[in-house]
């Protein structure tokens, strides 16, 4: 029963998305704004026909029908409840109808808004739009059927891997996919706007916001993904530079280099043609994900079950790229910047030299995904690519990025002074010079850790600089100090937004440094009563007790942690053994304090008694996990609608010839003169 | 500007110079399990593998330390029971040269690519002239004033 009823909602939505697509484009063509209505509400049904797809699948998922494959495949009747939402998107099919629905629903959303704001662009990009819903209904309803019954009845299903049930999997997956399939959306209003022939800035301020979002999930599913791994998969590590790892960080690079360049355009008028490829080109490495996700070459720890959609999915790939370049020379000679550079000591220079470090690093974490088959293709022994190679090669290229965070908010657009640069830097300098020396002379003995320090308290003090002269000013106003932050933050949310993010990046960078140099870790064998040393502490291993579960062997041990002689706490990690799976499942049981987690987890109970614990002090993570908030926050803060109160504070009849002369000597200030212009 | 970043420079070559401790044999162990792939586990190195032949193979790393031998040759010795794609970073000979030598050499060629991108957009504001006249730059003086004022305590540029 839910099996037909999914059915019929995948067919329906593939052709109601065809359907959606083929008309807006044929409306416009042929003058029949009837017809592009039609098509506009035929892509808004689309999202309940996906819905009641999803809907059935849960509602089988809930009923534990087995007679459908895919229930069978990811569940049974012994598992938790509330990991049931978790097995709806853990298969390649389920996962594919998820994506269909949450897509189904940003583009909606994305026409929806674009038709109220730039009604002229929006057949061709709802047609794409629908041209990208439409393939995933179509490998939906003919390459992975999430309702394909079973072929024999079974009383109860596989289950779900064990790895899966986890709180992050409640949203890390989700987030991930619907953040790579929603960067259809920012590439959709600009395609859409070049071929409708509106090739000046249309399609920015959609982009922008929608890329924004879009980049914003995408960073949070990866960051969450992170966090999965560290609790759960047990080597004490954050980030394996995995292939399906790199895939999602790939164009998260690209949109982060897209949601600064486009900063240049919108306030500028220029680097158009080159947004229009940061675009395409975080839209065919999103695809490139999807493909390698789904039946890709790559070995991986996280891929899907091989598969034969590998093949659709890099079809598609090619697809998508031909597409947006072919679209891109087509309207080539239309693309015209408004203005020239006018010197290398500029804000513009500085987002050209951020998007090539950005480029750079997924150029790099391509190559190093994609040289292993190259390897294998051109000679017999094959090599891999892992960390070490990523970390050396990548690690100086984020270094230089962060350095870049503090030198390009103060240099002006057009041209920057070089006094204004100094007066601006030189306390920042004197900071991280002074750094530098405490911790070298606390007897820190990695020059590139204390390298890496140095840069981050740079940056980290320019934007404080920034502040406290600003907020000092609001003072002198009458405003107390955290009104006056506050009013200084909400003088120019986009570029206070940013400020913050980058603050969420350094915290991110503190704990990645800290983690990287200084992490002490250690394998121990321990009887009950026996102890384990690692830096300061001591671990005492005072026994384990086993919990039967019905699907597993859960165990979960005790270990009396000391600092020097006193008594700190108990740690209790846990270990469950999933006969089913033939494999097991951990959880870290870790003491997080600022300065540093105690990470222990049980990696196996031997039969002879004796628990193997890995132990290790991991320094700073903790802030890893802080900048998470702090990354939301600064996105929220720049996404805030402007009142309409803001617009008072910028009387500007005389704007546009004030931006535009380059014979005009006076640099015009950064981002301050207009609210709502992203500095 | 540059007098705040001597001592910086000073400071990091002069960490450099004293270099770090010897590192023990738990270190090097430590070292070589992050270098070494896990064989059965596809991306995992031996330190981040949870499986049996992963600790096996980390008990050998210590026995071989034990024994005497050296980093090099106890990669060496995996490298002949493997191949070469036991190792975590490509060897940096033969065709895996290549993926070292990559992405030098194509920053390089963008860097200077860039550079004359960037050379190329600056000359053509000469001809442009679309700039303001001396006459409309004065008319604006009041706005601009007043945009100073704004700024004045943010960061101004103009300055």
């Amino acid at each position: 029963m839910m099996a037909d009823l999914g059915t019929i909602a995948v067919l329906l939505g593939l052709a109601l998305s065809l359907y959606a697509a083929a008309s807006s484009v044929a409306g416009r063509l042929a003058g029949i704004p009837e017809l592009v209505v039609s098509g506009r509400r035929a892509a808004y049904m689309t999202i309940p026909a996906a819905a009641i797809g999803s809907g059935a699948l849960v509602t089988a998922f809930v009923n534990h029908d087995f007679s459908i494959k895919y229930v069978y495949e990811h569940s049974n009747l012994v598992m938790d409840r509330e990991f049931i939402w978790v097995a709806f998107y853990a298969g390649n099919d389920g996962s594919l109808l998820y994506i269909a629905t949450v897509y189904a629903g940003m583009a909606g959303l994305a026409i929806w808004v674009g038709e109220r704001q730039r009604p002229e662009i929006m057949p061709f990009t709802s047609a794409i739009l629908m041209g990208v819903l439409a393939f995933f209904f179509f490998v939906l309803a003919v390459f992975a059927n999430p309702f394909a019954p079973l072929e024999f009845s079974a009383a109860d299903g596989l289950g779900i891997n064990p790895l899966l049930s986890h709180p992050a999997m409640f949203v890390h997956p989700p987030l991930l996919m619907a953040g790579l399939a929603g960067i259809a959306l920012p590439f959709a209003y600009a395609a859409g706007a070049l071929i409708s022939g509106r090739t000046a800035d249309e399609w920015l301020d959609l982009a922008r916001v929608s890329g924004i979002v879009v980049w914003a999930i995408l960073g949070s599913g990866v960051l969450l993904g992170a966090w999965w791994a560290y609790t759960i998969l047990g080597w004490g590590g954050y980030w394996g530079w995995d292939p399906i790892e790199n895939v999602a960080l790939m164009p998260w690079l690209a949109m982060t280099a897209f949601i600064h360049s486009v900063m240049v355009q919108k306030r500028r008028g220029m680097f158009r043609m080159w947004n229009i490829v940061l675009l395409n080109v975080a839209f065919v490495l999103a695809q490139f994900g999807m493909f390698i996700n789904r039946g890709g070459p790559v070995v991986s720890v996280h891929s899907f079950a091989a598969s034969t959609l590998g093949a659709v999915f890099l079809s598609f790939m090619i697809l998508s790229a031909l597409f947006a370049f072919g679209v891109f020379f087509w309207r080539y000679p239309m693309l015209r910047s408004d203005r020239p550079i006018e010197s290398f000591l500029s804000r513009e220079v500085a987002f050209l030299v951020n998007n090539f470090l950005l480029l750079g690093i997924v150029f790099v974490t391509l190559w190093g995904v994609v040289f292993p088959l190259i390897t294998e293709f051109a000679s017999d022994g094959s090599v891999t690519v892992a960390t070490p190679y990523f970390n050396r090669v990548n690690g100086p290229l984020f270094l230089v990025l962060i350095a870049l965070m503090g030198i390009g908010p103060v240099l002006a657009w057009r041209k920057a002074s070089g006094a204004s640069v100094r007066r601006w830097l030189t306390i920042p300098l004197l900071l991280s010079a002074a750094t530098a020396l405490g911790l070298a002379s606390a007897g820190i003995r990695e020059p590139i850790a204390i390298l890496a320090f140095a840069v981050l308290v740079f940056v980290a003090s320019v934007i404080a600089e920034e502040w406290i002269r600003g907020t000092l000013a609001r003072r002198r106003a009458g405003d107390n100090w955290a009104l006056g932050w506050w009013r200084l933050l909400n003088g120019n949310r986009p570029r206070h937004g940013g400020y913050v993010v980058h603050l969420a990046i350094l915290l991110l960078a503190f704990g990645v440094v800290g983690t990287q140099f200084f992490d002490q870790r250690g394998d121990f064998a321990l009887r009950p009563g026996e102890a384990a040393t690692i830096g300061d502490y001591r671990l005492v291993y005072t026994g384990s007790e086993e919990t039967p579960r019905s699907d597993r062997v859960l165990r979960t041990g005790s270990i009396d942690v000391y600092k020097g002689a006193t008594f700190i706490e108990t740690l209790r990690p846990w270990h469950a053994f999933y006969p089913a799976f033939n494999q097991a499942s951990v959880r870290a049981a870790i003491r997080s304090t600022p300065i540093e987690d105690l990470y222990v987890v049980p990696s196996d109970f031997l039969s002879d008694g004796r628990l193997v614990l890995r132990v290790s002090i991991n320094p700073l993570a903790w802030w890893l996990w802080i900048a998470g908030p702090v990354f939301i926050a600064g996105t929220a803060l720049a996404l805030w609608p402007n009142p309409a109160t803001e617009t008072r504070r910028a009387p500007s009849p005389a704007r546009p010839p004030a931006a535009a002369g380059p014979s005009s000597r006076r640099p015009v200030p950064g981002g301050q003169a207009e609210p709502g212009s992203t500095a | 500007m540059r007098t705040a970043l001597l001592p910086l420079v000073i400071l990091t070559l002069a960490t450099v110079a004293c270099g770090r401790p010897e590192p023990g044999l738990e270190q090097r162990a430590q070292r070589l399990e992050s270098q070494i792939i896990c064989p059965v586990c596809p991306g995992e190195t031996l330190d981040q593998s949870q499986v049996q032949v992963a600790r096996d193979m980390k008990v050998v790393i210590r026995e071989r330390l034990n024994a005497g031998e050296s980093e090099e040759e106890i990669r060496q010795y995996f490298v002949d029971r493997y191949g070469t794609r036991i190792l975590a970073q490509p060897p940096t000979s033969g065709i895996s040269l290549a993926v070292w030598l990559v992405p030098p050499v194509g920053f390089a060629a963008a860097a200077i690519g860039l550079y004359l991108v960037v050379r190329e957009m600056r000359r053509r504001r000469q001809p442009a002239g679309t700039g303001l006249s001396g006459a409309s730059e004065a008319g604006l003086g009041p706005y601009l004033k007043k945009v100073d004022e704004e700024m004045s305590g943010e960061r101004d540029d103009s300055a």
